[in-house]
């Protein structure tokens, strides 16, 4: 990637800094492979954030951890493509996909007393990703490169505003708070200067201030250091707040992708639509949650035609028969849904 | 709380718990019915008048009843009056004494070749798993303990000492702790009683090679009793942590394994294997009356099997006793390292 490119932003034309298309993973539950991730599409721009939400279980982990080459045990991809800018991921060595994980793609995950080893001060943690990238060491004016990295990883403390980072980065996590800890991982993925970050439910174990502060401190930092985006969640709220774009996935799928503001005012995917109810919305001075009804199906049972439609409201007779093709409604909008097939519905 | 209290708590129960084991040892012994202590004190074929041993046992208190026996006995006991032991002609606590420093010498021994053989076969069980390299760990692990001790130290004497001495290869000494030669012309000024520490200290290197060379196969034997506990432990406490997920954010840095599993891994799973190292001990020391005695090892537990075949009572009570405080303290001691592993251990 040339300065050039890194620059030309999120012009339509530029490489993506992440594509995945058609991407099928299967699991292997009870002997038996399992279908989880079906034929996965999203696009991410340079300096964009995409927001990938669904409810639990959906996929997202999955899709995040694939970019990665972090799948579980007993997962395969069976299909597919990853590209990072423009160069693909899967099939990769491990040697050469931990090369990518040190440098371009870098992952923040939802419980950070249980992501930061007990053992090993936050100092240590975040300075052996120099070990691995000595090229991100600053001209190192007579120091060793050990106490360069320290200094870095200090500076890096300080970038996500956790005070008296020269003490902190002395400390085990378990004597920081939830809250800290979790800018601690995300200061350990900004000192690689990564093409990605993926944060996966970032704020999910935190209390609702320290929920507000991470995600201000996400906000900042996509205008301080340009981040590059993806923001799972199942928080319409957090979509809102952040996100440019935004991809639904529901059972394995995705089910809509759109921006983020054509979304909120016309959702289109019934799903999308029952999501979009669960924002609790200030209605006569109370808040009210209107949570979809019914279960996502499990995995090893998917129901035939759209996984949606025992829960869908509008369901027809197709739905149960046939799966849904995506549909390009709109510019940069796409549909996975019976009802648009042959692009005849509008609002 | 502070390490001192913590410590001063620790002895305390030490305490209580010799109190425990020299009860139980006692009611045993003196509740036996149809044995006369009396028995245990008077040397068996030299004839004594009814008088005489009237008055031995109003002397030994063995005419009170017997929890007012058993003051006496703990009395007795704090004194450092252990009894006398036919057996070695010798107050016991002097006669374990003496010998202490056999035993210590070929247990610490044990434990080092356990831990050293244990814990990288147990790293390799744990990161092949289910492979060749693992099944073969295993099924030497658990042959190693499912054959008798005394049987394996045979074999050992067989193969390295008889074998090897008729195919004219070097051999290993199959008895004792020092060769007779060596012992009579070139002795050592005993300090701490360990042969080895007291032939470095004063420079004498062929005592200290005939020591070592004596001890290779006692404490191979010895160190098989619990080579297989600590490569079951470290096996299944490894696996257990590389399924954490600071694993997972450690593999997300695009460390290598290598340095995964030295650095993130180790430490977090090494304290179930050092709890086992305490309770092995005491394991450890009961073998050592078979192996000391196999070997010809003039320990503390060659000792206590003489006892047992004299019928010495009073001098296997003494070993129990002794055994059952030291595996206390190794406990404590264990319990200070974990502090020194995991940083979140604060006493
Ligand atoms: N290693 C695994 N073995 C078996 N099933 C798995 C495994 N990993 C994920 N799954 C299943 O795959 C589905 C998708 O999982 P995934 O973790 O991607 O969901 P998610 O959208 O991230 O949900 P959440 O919001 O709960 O994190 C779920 O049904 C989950 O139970
Ligand atoms: S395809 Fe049918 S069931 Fe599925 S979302 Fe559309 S209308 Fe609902
Ligand atoms: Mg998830």
């Amino acid at each position: 990637m040339t300065s050039a490119t890194r620059r030309s932003g999120a012009a339509a034309t530029a490489v993506p800094v992440l594509e995945i298309s058609d991407l099928s993973v299967e699991l292997s539950i009870g002997g038996r492979w399992i279908q989880a991730l079906d034929r996965v599409g999203l696009t991410i721009q340079r300096g964009e954030v995409l927001g990938l939400v669904g409810e639990s279980g959906s996929g997202k982990s999955l899709t995040a951890l694939s970019i990665a080459g972090l799948l579980p045990g007993n997962a395969r991809v069976a299909g597919g493509s990853i590209r990072l800018n423009g160069e693909e991921v899967l099939g990769k060595s491990e040697q050469a996909l931990n090369r990518l994980r040190a440098r371009s793609v870098a992952l923040v995950f939802q419980n950070p007393t249980s992501y930061l080893n007990p053992v090993l001060t936050v100092g240590a943690q975040i300075a052996e990703i120099f070990e691995l990238n000595p090229e991100l060491l600053e001209a190192a004016g007579g120091r060793t490169r050990r106490r360069e990295a320290w200094r870095q990883s200090i500076e890096a403390l300080r970038l996500v505003r956790i005070p008296d980072p020269e003490r902190v980065v002395e400390r085990y996590p378990f004597e920081l708070s939830g809250g800290m800890q979790q800018r601690v991982v995300i200061a350990m993925a900004l000192v690689r200067q990564p093409d990605l970050v993926i944060a996966d439910e970032i704020t999910t174990a935190l209390d609702v201030t320290v929920q507000a502060q991470i995600l201000s401190l996400l906000a900042e930092l996509r205008r301080t250091v340009r981040l590059t985006l993806l923001l799972i969640t199942h928080d319409m709220g957090i979509v809102a707040q952040l996100a440019d774009r935004v991809v639904v996935m529901y059972s394995g799928s995705v089910v809509e992708s759109s921006d983020v503001r054509t979304l909120f005012k016309s959702p289109r995917h019934p799903y999308s639509k029952a999501l979009l109810e669960t924002v609790p919305t200030i209605d006569g001075g109370r808040t009210v949650f209107r949570p979809i009804r019914g279960a996502m199906p499990a995995l090893t049972d998917p129901p035939a035609g759209c996984r949606f439609h025992p829960r869908c409201p509008d369901a027809f007779d197709q739905c149960s028969r046939r799966k849904p093709e995506r549909l390009a409604l709109d510019p940069g909008r796409v549909v996975a849904c019976h009802l648009y097939e042959g692009g005849a519905v509008s609002e | 709380m502070g390490l001192l209290s913590y410590v001063a708590r620790r002895l305390a129960l030490l305490g209580l718990v010799l109190l425990g084991v020299s009860m139980v040892v006692f009611f045993v012994l003196r509740g036996m019915p149809g044995v006369d202590p009396l028995a245990a004190y008077i040397a068996p074929g030299l004839p004594m008048s009814a008088d005489a041993l009237a008055s031995l046992r109003r002397q030994l208190h063995l005419d009170e009843p017997l929890p007012l026996q058993y003051v006496y006995y703990v009395a007795n006991l704090l004194k450092g009056d252990w009894g006398y032991s036919r057996t070695a002609a010798q107050p016991v606590l002097d006669a374990l004494l003496a010998r202490l420093p056999a035993t210590v010498e070929l247990a610490v021994a044990a434990v080092l070749l356990s831990t050293a053989l244990g814990i990288p076969a147990g790293i390799v069980a744990a990161l092949r798993k289910d492979r060749a390299a693992d099944v073969a760990v295993r099924v030497v692990s658990i042959t190693g303990i499912s054959f008798p001790v005394f049987w394996l130290g045979i074999i050992l004497q067989l193969v390295f000492f008889y074998y090897m001495g008729q195919l004219g290869l070097p051999t290993l000494p199959s008895r004792g702790r020092i060769g007779d030669t060596i012992a009579l012309i070139d002795p050592i000024t005993p300090m701490t009683g360990l042969y080895l520490v007291d032939s470095l200290l004063t420079g004498k290197l062929a005592f200290f090679g005939s020591a070592l060379r004596h001890l290779v196969l006692p404490s191979f034997a010895l160190s098989l009793i619990s080579l297989a506990a600590v490569v079951r432990i470290m096996r299944a406490s490894m696996l257990e942590v590389l399924r954490q997920d600071y694993i997972l954010l450690a593999r997300s840095k695009g460390l290598p394994t290598r340095t995964i599993v030295m650095r993130h891994a180790l430490r977090n799973a090494i304290t179930p294997v050092l709890t086992t190292a305490g309770t092995t001990l005491g394991i450890l020391l009961g073998g050592a009356v078979v192996v000391e005695t196999v070997f010809s090892w003039p320990g503390m537990g060659n000792l206590a099997a003489q006892g047992i075949l004299n019928n010495d009572s009073i001098l296997v009570v003494g070993f129990t006793l002794f055994v059952a405080t030291m595996m206390v303290v190794v406990n404590l001691v264990v319990d200070l390292l974990y502090a020194v592993v995991d940083p979140r251990v604060r006493y």
